[in-house]
């Protein structure tokens, strides 16, 4: 993640990536040791790397989607709001479910763990935004640590029971304390940060985005250190991973703990972003459009967590827009238009049954085929330039 | 004594209909390893078909019930081998996840069809009722206890004496092995699905006889035959039925003393204590990791 500030200048475009490979390649053959240093042969060398040229394209696509929408109108602001929101717990999510290979349904809970701890220490008197954000991301981490428990025991399917038992507890005594003590749900004070108020527009959405970035190159760097190789050989097999020494408990523990802290920070913010925190939103449907997220963008990969995250929550708005043009034109429409959350959940339910089982790289697996299909193309012109030289 | 007994027969109707769709979750579990959440979906187009079926049609009970049956069967048979059959094989976890989206399909179909608000099937298999020690028994519940012990009945003697019940139980056992001797586990899956389909559509119909019927309400008495399934162990048919019991009375006596919004607490809080404490539930066999 470090390196893409650097890659823009010495990237020409996606379209040629073959032959600034083959650039890059002969330049190293001739001065194999030397020229490796220095930043831009070793932003050339990362992009020459297969998927990179996806990576940073889908990056550079979502930054100036980002700061255009900060300049854009209140809605786009909104929806812009609402997509940050929802990348953050995607990230924290994949973390769990691309990072470690623990593939839970709990997200909603985690979600209304953050919203909740805020609300109610908000109810208690707690105002400042900081103390409520940290005491949301460590009561995630505590539950997150619980929750991963069963994941001691066995993976895969019963940890999947279990994970949707949790969604269905919290689900309930959250409701039950709900209907108890304020039916209407909690509502949170404004969201200030010394004396600027943060709580809508551009300064919300900025806040937001600058949390994202955080989360998701904080995550970025884990993944580098041995935390992300120790989550990685769980991912591949668990019992591959204990033969050959690494903590299998300790780690899968962590991998909870952490998804944990980050989807219920995003559950804080999700509650900051509606007003109040209302146990009806964070039901299983939400824990299942997370997964959708995860799953649509490319399982293993976090930033294709983020694109999910942006795709499914942006979608909505964009059918809803694109319904309303079909109808003023004269098509009959009103079976979408009357029924479009229905609609639009069913239409997320099938692509995440037809990207499970047909394309499990999701969508950044499809973008880095299609690289892979480029590059194919440059290929063939730069093999015969390596038989003149 | 009343509201004892009458809370003793609610937890024994209701029990067995979360047994009766536990028992499809179970065939599928042993033939294809794959635990499929559409049977709460599945569950949903039995009772929409049946409900369509009574009122548009006019048709009587025993038609409809089948035809419900049937073709909610046949569709599971179908989707498996159209869809899933492919995958599955292969990687029975991630097939288990995609399940969960044709469900959210199928709950998205009926919406659309159906509306979403509940809807009630016109009283076709009669009002008489009986009194037995101050529990009031209506021909529902009959009818739904009725359709469990048929289903089921017929479902363990084609275990336990037919060739066909043989091969199950072989695929169930050791599915390499079991092909290694000529069993196809491609058809057995297929059946498997077939007959998880017509549990999970029957227990639609039961319930639809019983209370008005709403796409997410069905959805998650779906969801319900998970915690019986552990209770009673994953692959094994009698403690389905048995943790659906057990469910009903614990979901029957919570709602008594802790109010009717405990239900899902008490149910899922159970199953977690047994995942944690016995995952292969009272009846199941544990399996062999290996690398």
């Amino acid at each position: 993640v470090i390196d893409d500030t650097t890659a823009p200048p010495s990237s020409t475009s996606l379209a040629d990536p073959g032959t600034s490979g083959a650039a890059g390649s002969a330049g190293n053959a001739a001065q194999p040791v030397t020229l490796a240093k220095g930043m831009v042969p070793a932003a050339r060398r990362w992009l020459i790397r297969k998927g990179n040229p996806t990576n940073l394209v889908v990056i550079i696509v979502l930054l100036i989607g980002a700061i255009w929408i900060g300049g854009a109108n209140p809605f786009m602001n909104l929806i812009g709001q609402s997509c940050a929101i929802f990348a953050i717990a995607a990230v924290g999510q994949s973390i769990l479910v691309g990072g470690a290979g623990q593939i839970a349904f709990s997200g909603g809970a985690f979600m209304a763990i953050g919203a909740f701890t805020a609300a109610l220490l908000a109810r208690a008197g707690v105002t400042n935004f900081f103390v409520l954000l940290v005491a949301s991301a460590l009561a995630g981490l505590v539950v997150g640590l619980i929750s991963g428990l069963p994941g001691l025991r066995f993976r895969g399917l019963y940890l999947l029971l279990s994970s949707i038992a949790l969604q269905f507890i919290v689900t309930s005594l959250t409701t039950q304390y709900q209907t108890a003590v304020s039916p209407q749900g909690f509502a949170l004070p404004p969201l200030m940060i010394g004396s600027i108020d943060f709580s809508f527009g551009v300064p919300l959405y900025i806040l937001l985005i600058v949390m994202l970035a955080v989360i998701y190159i904080a995550a970025a760097l884990v993944e580098r250190t041995g935390v992300g190789l120790a989550w990685k050989a769980l991912r591949e097999s668990e019992v591959a991973a204990a033969m050959s020494g690494v903590d299998v408990v300790r780690w899968k523990l962590y991998a909870f703990a952490v998804s944990g802290a980050v989807t219920a920070v995003a559950g804080c913010m999700f509650a900051y972003w509606v007003g109040r925190a209302d146990a009806g939103s964070y039901d299983l449907t939400l824990t299942i459009s997370l997964v959708t997220m995860v799953f649509i963008g490319g399982i293993t990969s976090r930033l294709g967590a983020v694109l999910g995250a942006v795709v499914i929550t942006a979608l909505p708005y964009l059918l809803q827009s694109g319904s309303t043009a079909l109808v003023s034109s004269g098509i009959s429409f009103s079976w979408y238009v009357n029924n479009q959350s229905t609609v639009n959940a069913g239409l997320f339910s099938l692509l995440f049954l037809l990207v499970i089982l047909f394309e499990p790289g999701g969508l950044l697996g499809l973008l880095k085929k299609l690289e892979g299909w480029l590059r194919s193309l440059g290929g063939k012109r730069s093999g015969r330039r390596e038989e003149q030289s | 004594l009343n509201v004892v007994s009458q809370a003793v027969w609610g937890a024994l109707v209701t029990g067995s209909l979360y047994g009766l769709v536990g028992v499809g979750f179970v065939l599928l579990y042993r033939a294809s390893k794959v635990l499929s959440f559409t049977q709460g979906g599945f569950m949903l187009l039995g009772a929409y078909i049946f409900y369509g079926l009574t009122t548009s049609a006019k048709m009587p009970f025993l038609p409809a019930a089948v035809i419900s049956a049937v073709a909610v069967a046949a569709l599971s048979a179908v989707v498996y081998t159209v869809v899933f059959s492919r995958v599955a094989a292969r990687e029975p976890f991630a097939t288990s996840v995609a399940t969960l989206g044709l469900a959210g399909v199928i709950t998205a179909i009926v919406a659309v069809l159906f509306s979403t608000s509940a809807v009630t099937v016109p009283n076709i298999v009669g009002t008489a009722s009986f009194h037995v020690l101050g529990a009031v028994i209506t021909s529902a519940d009959l009818v739904s206890i009725a359709i469990m012990v048929v289903v089921v009945g017929a479902i363990l003697i084609v275990l336990r004496t037919t060739p066909l019940g043989l091969r199950m139980n072989a695929v169930a056992d050791n599915p390499s092995l079991a092909v290694h001797l000529g069993v196809s586990a491609a058809r057995i899956a297929t059946i498997a699905w077939g007959l998880a389909g017509l549990t999970a559509a029957l227990g639609g119909v039961a319930f639809a006889l019983r209370i008005s019927i709403a796409p997410a309400g069905i959805a998650t008495l779906g969801f319900y035959a998970f915690p019986a399934i552990i209770l009673g162990g994953l692959d094994s048919v009698g403690g389905a039925i048995l943790g659906g019991l057990i469910l009903a009375a614990l979901q029957g006596f919570a709602a008594q003393v802790f109010g009717p919004n405990s239900i899902d607490l008490v149910s899922f809080g159970v199953m977690l204590i047994f995942l944690l404490v016995r995952p292969t539930g009272l009846f199941g066999k544990a399996e062999a990791v290996r690398l």
